[in-house]
């Protein structure tokens, strides 16, 4: 069985846990030992995604493993850094556990994320935009020697502040956390915190992680949620890459993250379709595809279902813009992509069986889909038995130098855990592509895509479902959630997802906050085929054909985007969706 | 009623005298934001945001920027304001005023029935003769350095402390001299300028080459390396592991491993062929050998590099490429086969330094480079950006005296003298037009009053000196020091020309199109009266 990849077999299954036995020389060995991965978020919704993604790693420094193992290698998101310590940070009490030393410049180690966030000026709220002061040298702060350099001025100097913004109580009580422990002081017991879905307005609202100050990418061109002139159109992004300095700082931002990286493996890509960020998306992504061309580019598309631009947008208007603009971004990024993953939330409005989360609110919805996305993206970085961002794509036969659309699903029917007892009679009733009722069992995130049918191939990951079964029967499970007729490969890992505030656990079905355990089970695949990127295709398309162009074409025009612009995106996608169709499909 | 109304009810109207009351009302309240940022004497900027970000600025261009402005007419001047920045990298602070000025002049007339469009022509006529005035008060001289480093500071210490202004105006004015080859168009790019965050003072220095933002990435690498041979490549030393980790392409783990020592050995003979080009071109000399590569080294690479005593660079940015070879001479390679020294560059020292978790390599001392780097330094970020800006300008200032071969006395000197050639010239105009060109000449002596003011001076009083100096025949501009009138020659203030002459042309179109508008429709929730 080991590593022959059958796949004439009706469930060609292989498991990880067998892929990879650990034979390599040394060299090989010593090069293969980090596989860095770099993240880029753009726009606020894929911010809000990207959040709930880091805190999940955040929370995972910590969750105590089943077998005392740490199963996820961090090393492959994050970078191990230092900075010097502030003075306040300094003169605080000996007992600090942050601090290697009492005086001031004693150096502090971080471990902050490879993450470039693009959003748009006034989206931070209470965040400042070189992270949560981490590095204090970052730190804007008048010190005393510009105290004197503002005295140098012989004139007047005239000080304009903005009101400070109200932290969110979750922040606040962080903060109190964090001042505590730098003093010394014991961390209070508190009930865990469950935060109001009406009142987290912001992504810098429930951001746990500490930034790294080179992280946060503003551009002041446009404002967050602007009513005169909101970021709507495709065509903002590439104005808003037209300022030079801009291209700059992202430039020398993501080559401080990239050139500190031994083995750069691939670029994960969390990107706002339905708004402009789509036209920034294709810009520095085409930077990325220049300089970094041999690395995978593994991108998701989002579209949220509500938007919050501004208040003066009609949702009608938001709905023919994120299509024409969804268009445009396809047809932009798959083609400078490895891969493609459309991600949408709306199904959330249908309330899937297993999931309660809000799709009119983005605290809510971005929870699930990253759920998801940390799952699908588990398989390559586990300290053992990990795989490449390049083998899932070949799996889902996506390798090759064209991009490919493939499609997001998740398993939202199934039993907590699977034990060795009676794991026959919990397969039985465990959701399967086989059954009839698949549709009950598996919700599609990718819009236009059923989970019925055949598809060409499949990676599914299964985290914290499988507990202490033999190998025959983990195969037994794997080949339950493979799709007949289809390449399909699947992954377990013991570690589930965390649940840990500021994560919504309601979204899960967790009613009360006493019954919330600290990890919860999550089964998430990637599929491709031809039948995925039909789907996919047109339901872009045919949401184009409803979103009436005519009204809005002078906007467009305004800022560089023209009717055959459109038609010529459109085409494209076309185009993909049928030589995908003719492709052979196993 | 207007006809939208009844299309739709939330829709507001402003028209006629209410429309341009609209205008003028946020042409004067951008003016009155920007007014005290004016001149050396001006007020300095300290924008601080909700989550504590500081900006600290006197530069219109910049306020402009950071500001949110929600009204949709001073949304519109601003652009254009910063428009005349794109073009002319200065002068925002003075369109923004002159436009505001201009609006406040026609407003006087049309208050009292004057039409807006014998006003805009009015307008029309006056910019015509103002270019000629312009041309007339051109100073055409020779660009020297003197020259020059009066230029940039006439320009930088309206924007920074003096003494840092004058320190940055000799870096900024030897950078473009270096750089600078006869009959060649001087091209900005090619002076880099680099940050540096250090708790050391606000600092400029000029490099005659190149700093990188990056260092070796092996311990055993040399940290300083002298009278050193560049070689810039565009070559991957990088393990691409990629194919061999898809798992279709073997069948057992030791076929993998094949797969895998071939694909080193691929890499490894590149980087032996780096080596035995090295040993060749520097042989048993004390000559240093320095590799900056556009693309990825593996450990393995730099280890075997590190061995050979090579500075190796990894990832280089691609315009630092373009300007490696511009800086040390050589050219990029895409290959390690058939290496010639001919391709090899030169400079004095390469030497690495690092501050915290950053480091920096400094390839300097070139022979006659044609690109250099600008190192800024300071404790802050805010601080380094107000530099950054600063320098920007300065850079501009002396290319455009360069391009233009000509100066335009500053001061507010070209202003007054403006001002009373077009209130003479307007005595020959026929009809009612001549109120436009009154208002035009009335609305310039804006800058001269308002440098007067920011320096604490009455403005009347300071406005009678100078014309009475200009009537006696003299080219007279603001004297901070004492709110009288100087030579702005002898004390070598001198303007753009090109800043002034974009100047006239942009606020006379704006402020002459802003006149014209007698109906604002809006058909939203938010307010006009915001």
């Amino acid at each position: 069985m080991n590593r022959s990849l059958a796949i004439t077999l009706p469930y060609a299954v292989c498991t990880c846990h067998s892929l990879f036995v650990p034979s390599y020389s040394s060299t090989a060995r010593l090069t293969m030992s980090t596989r860095e991965v770099i993240t880029l978020q753009f726009g606020h919704y894929a911010n809000f995604v990207g959040t709930h993604f880091w805190n999940a790693q955040q929370a995972q420094f910590t969750l105590p493993s089943p077998n005392a193992v740490q199963h996820v290698d961090h090393d492959v998101l994050f970078r191990s850094g230092q900075t010097r310590a502030s003075d306040d940070e300094a003169s605080a009490s000996s007992g600090s556990l942050l601090l290697s030393g009492n005086q001031t410049g004693a150096v502090i180690s971080t471990y902050t994320p490879r993450l470039l966030a693009f959003d748009l000026k006034g989206s931070l709220s209470t965040m400042s935009k070189v992270g949560a002061g981490l590095y204090s040298e970052y730190s804007e702060r008048p010190s005393t020697s510009s105290a004197d350099q503002q005295a140098a001025w012989a004139g007047n100097i005239q000080r304009i502040e903005q009101s400070t913004a109200q932290k969110h109580p979750f922040m606040a009580e962080l903060d109190a956390d964090y001042h505590a422990a730098i003093a010394g002081r014991p961390r209070p017991q508190r009930e865990r915190f469950v935060l109001d879905y009406q009142n987290v307005r912001f992504w810098s609202d429930v951001c746990v992680m500490h930034l790294h100050p080179r992280s946060v990418q503003l551009t002041s061109k446009f404002v967050h949620h602007s009513s005169i002139e909101p970021f709507d159109l495709y065509g903002h992004g590439s104005s808003v890459w037209a300022d030079p300095d801009f291209q700059d700082k992202v430039e020398t931002d993501l080559h401080f993250f990239a050139e500190e990286c031994d083995s750069l493996h691939g670029f994960h890509i969390l990107a706002d379709v339905a708004s402009g960020f789509g036209g920034l998306t294709e810009s520095v992504l085409s930077l990325v595809a220049d300089e970094y061309g041999s690395k995978s580019r593994l991108v998701f598309g989002l579209s949220p279902y509500c938007h919050n631009y501004s208040d003066d947008l009609q949702q009608e208007t938001y709905r023919a813009k994120s299509a024409i603009n969804n268009v445009l971004s396809t047809a932009a990024i798959s083609e400078l992509a490895s891969c493609y993953v459309p991600v949408s939330d709306s199904i959330l409005n249908f309330s899937p069986p297993g999931l309660n989360a809000r799709a009119n609110s983005w605290y809510h919805s971005s929870a699930v889909v990253a759920s998801l996305i940390d799952t699908v993206t588990l398989p390559y970085r586990l300290t053992k038995q990990h795989t490449s961002i390049h083998h899932i794509l070949s799996v889902l036969a996506l390798g090759g130098a064209r991009g490919g659309l493939a499609g997001l699903a998740a398993a939202t029917r199934y039993p907590r855990t699977f034990s060795p007892e009676n794991l026959d009679k919990q397969l039985e009733s465990a959701p399967s592509y086989r059954s009839s009722d698949v549709e009950a069992a598996f919700t599609s995130f990718t819009p236009g895509v059923s989970v019925k049918g055949d598809i060409r191939s499949q990676f599914t990951t299964l985290r914290g479902i499988l507990k202490g079964l033999s190998g025959e029967q983990t195969q037994e499970v794997f080949s339950h959630f493979a799709v007949a007729g289809s390449l399909s490969q699947a992954c377990d890992t013991s570690s589930a997802f965390p649940l840990e505030a500021p994560f919504p656990c309601s979204v899960f079905g967790y009613a009360s906050a006493s019954e919330i355990p600290t990890s919860h089970p999550v089964i998430a695949s990637l599929r491709s085929g031809g039948r995925v990127s039909s789907g996919a295709v047109n339901h872009a398309v045919k949401a184009l054909r409803d979103a009436s162009y005519a009204t809005y074409a002078h906007e467009y025009d305004n800022c560089g985007v023209s009717r055959d612009d459109l038609t010529e995106a459109r085409e494209s996608l076309l185009n993909l969706r049928d030589t995908d169709s003719d492709d052979v499909d196993f | 009623m207007s006809s939208i109304k009844t299309l739709n009810p939330k829709a507001e109207v402003a028209r006629a005298s209410q429309a341009l009351l609209v205008n003028i009302t946020a042409a004067q309240g951008l003016q009155e934001v920007l007014k005290s940022n004016l001149g050396p004497k001006g007020t300095m900027k300290m924008l601080v945001s909700g989550s504590g970000d500081i900006k600290i600025t006197k530069d219109g261009n910049v306020l402009l920027h950071e500001m949110q402005i929600q009204h949709p007419t001073a949304s519109l001047i601003a652009r254009a304001s910063t428009a005349q920045d794109d073009v002319t990298g200065d002068g925002t602070t003075s369109t923004v005023l002159l436009i505001g000025e201009l609006l406040k002049q026609a407003n006087r007339y049309m208050s009292e029935g004057l039409h807006a469009r014998i006003i805009n022509e009015g307008f029309e006529i006056a910019k015509k003769k103002a270019l000629q005035v312009l041309e007339d008060l051109k100073v055409s001289k020779d660009m020297d350095r003197d020259t020059l480093v009066q230029v940039a500071r006439t320009s930088l210490r309206t924007k920074v402390p003096l003494d840092l202004a004058d320190r940055l105006t000799e870096v900024i004015v030897d950078s473009l001299l270096t750089i600078q080859r006869p009959e060649r168009p001087l091209d900005l790019f090619m002076v880099e300028i680099m940050e540096m965050k250090q708790k050391a003072d606000v600092d400029a220095t000029l490099v005659k080459g190149l700093v990188l933002d990056h260092g070796g990435r092996h311990p055993d690498m040399p940290k300083r390396v002298e009278d050193a041979y560049i070689l810039t490549l565009n070559v991957s030393l990088e393990y691409e592991k990629s194919e061999i980790n898809s798992g279709f392409f073997y069948s057992s783990a030791a076929e993998r491993d094949k797969m895998v020592a071939a694909e080193r050995k691929f890499v490894d003979d590149k980087v032996r062929k780096l080596i035995e080009f090295k040993n060749s071109v520097v042989g048993s000399s004390n000559k240093g050998f320095v590799i900056i590569n556009q693309k990825g080294i593996d450990p393995l690479s730099l280890d075997m590099l590190a061995k050979a005593n090579i500075l190796a660079l990894r990832r280089a940015k691609r315009r630092n490429m373009e300007r490696l070879g511009l800086a040390c001479g050589g050219s990029a390679m895409n290959t390690v086969d058939e290496l010639t020294p001919e391709v090899l560059g030169w400079a004095g020292v390469v030497y690495e330094q690092s501050i915290g978790e950053e480091k920096f390599t400094f390839v300097e001392n070139c022979k006659s480079p044609l690109s250099v780097t600008l190192l800024l330094q300071g404790p802050a970020a805010y601080s380094i950006t107000q530099l950054k800006d600063a320098v920007r300008d300065g850079l501009r200032a002396v290319k455009n005296a360069i391009e233009d071969k000509a100066v335009i006395p500053g001061a507010g000197a070209f202003e007054v003298a403006l001002s009373s050639e077009l209130q003479r010239f307007a005595l020959t105009i026929k009809g009612r037009a001549r109120l436009g060109v009154q208002a035009f000449a009335d609305a310039f002596l804006i800058i001269p009053k308002v440098l007067a003011q920011n320096a604490g001076f009455d403005p009347q009083d300071t406005m009678v000196t100078l014309q009475e100096e200009h009537q006696a025949g003299h080219i007279s501009g603001v004297d901070l020091a004492t709110g009288l009138a100087l030579n702005p020659a002898d004390e070598g203030i001198w303007d753009n020309y090109r800043v002034k002459r974009q100047l006239i042309h942009s606020c006379s179109v704006i402020a002459g199109n802003l006149v014209l508008v007698d109906e604002i429709l809006r058909a939203g929730r938010s307010s006009l009266k915001g």
